[in-house]
């Protein structure tokens, strides 16, 4: 999350005067203070374990390549999360890919009439009486893991990363409007895997 | 509007998008329309789980995994040779 708390400690000018002075110490420091939150994000694109390590890896490399892109002012943690997400996207995209399921028959299905095929029920609790429940966030992620890759991805940078819809599109090639209406859509069939859950038995 | 159009407009309504007179038919909508309120309420029951689920396993790993750091910053040494 970019707006996140700011875990960039020591001061980050200094710090960042000593890594671009090539000082080891300096770059152990910055690796130290960030690799497990960046392991966090590169996690949630990368099933393998493997895959997110590397990427945590790929990303402290062409951050240290990449010093002088980092723009004074702005939050370290910030622009090594970007970085990490890029790398992971890429690793995403170097995988040989599978045609994707179609993303249909997660959707809402209606007849000819407009009218919901299935009627929507309440859930048996809120969001946040379903979370005091560690397995419920467990069932959340593998839930938004089962989306086609091309919705789970807008997904995850708009509403977990909170990009942007123009960052978005053009870190994944689309439209403004194409990453709008895949957000719709995998949020609907995100909301149609936890009704199967969650939602109360017919009366 | 009918069920399928209101699922359509949903995130515009959300997003407070909507030209008001489609702002006012998503209302009168689910007005009178039980399962579309239920719907609506368990969008955003789904906004918020998705936001919070990584949340705890982040907190989790406070402390950088020991041979994540020793191979980033052998790494390092390899990239700089
Ligand atoms: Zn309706």
């Amino acid at each position: 999350m970019t707006d996140s708390t700011d875990n960039d400690h020591p001061a980050t000018a200094s710090l960042l005067a000593r890594l671009r002075a090539g000082e080891e110490a300096a770059f152990e420091l910055m690796v130290r203070a960030h690799a497990s939150r960046l392991l966090g994000v590169a996690r949630r694109f990368l099933p393998s374990e493997d895959d997110a390590r590397d990427a945590v890896q790929e990303a402290f490399l062409a951050a240290f390549r990449n010093l002088e892109g980092f723009q004074e002012g702005a939050r370290l943690s910030t622009w090594l999360h970007r970085i990490t997400v890029n790398a992971a996207l890429m690793k995403l995209r170097s995988r040989r890919r599978r045609p994707e399921e179609p993303i249909d028959e997660l959707l809402p299905q209606f007849d000819d009439q407009g009218l919901s095929t299935h009627l929507p029920r309440e859930w048996i609790g809120h969001a946040h009486e379903l979370l005091e429940r560690e397995e419920v966030r467990k069932f959340v992620r593998a839930s938004i893991h089962k989306l086609p890759e091309s919705y789970r991805l807008v997904l995850l940078l708009r509403d977990i990363d909170g990009w942007d819809t123009q960052e978005t599109a053009r870190r994944l090639d689309l439209t403004t409007g194409a990453v709008k209406i895949r957000l719709h859509r995998a949020r609907l069939a995100l909301r149609t895997l936890l009704a199967a859950r969650f939602e109360v038995e017919a009366s | 509007m009918n069920c399928r159009e209101y699922v359509e407009f949903l995130m515009a309504y959300v997003n407070d998008e909507l030209p008001p007179d489609q702002a006012d038919a998503f209302r009168q909508h689910i007005s009178d329309c039980p399962p579309c309120i239920n719907y609506l309420e368990t969008y955003h029951d789904t906004l918020e789980l998705e936001k919070r689920a990584y949340e705890e396993q982040e907190a989790l790993f406070e402390e950088a995994p020991e041979n994540l750091v020793k191979a980033i910053l052998a790494a390092r040494g390899e990239d700089k040779a």
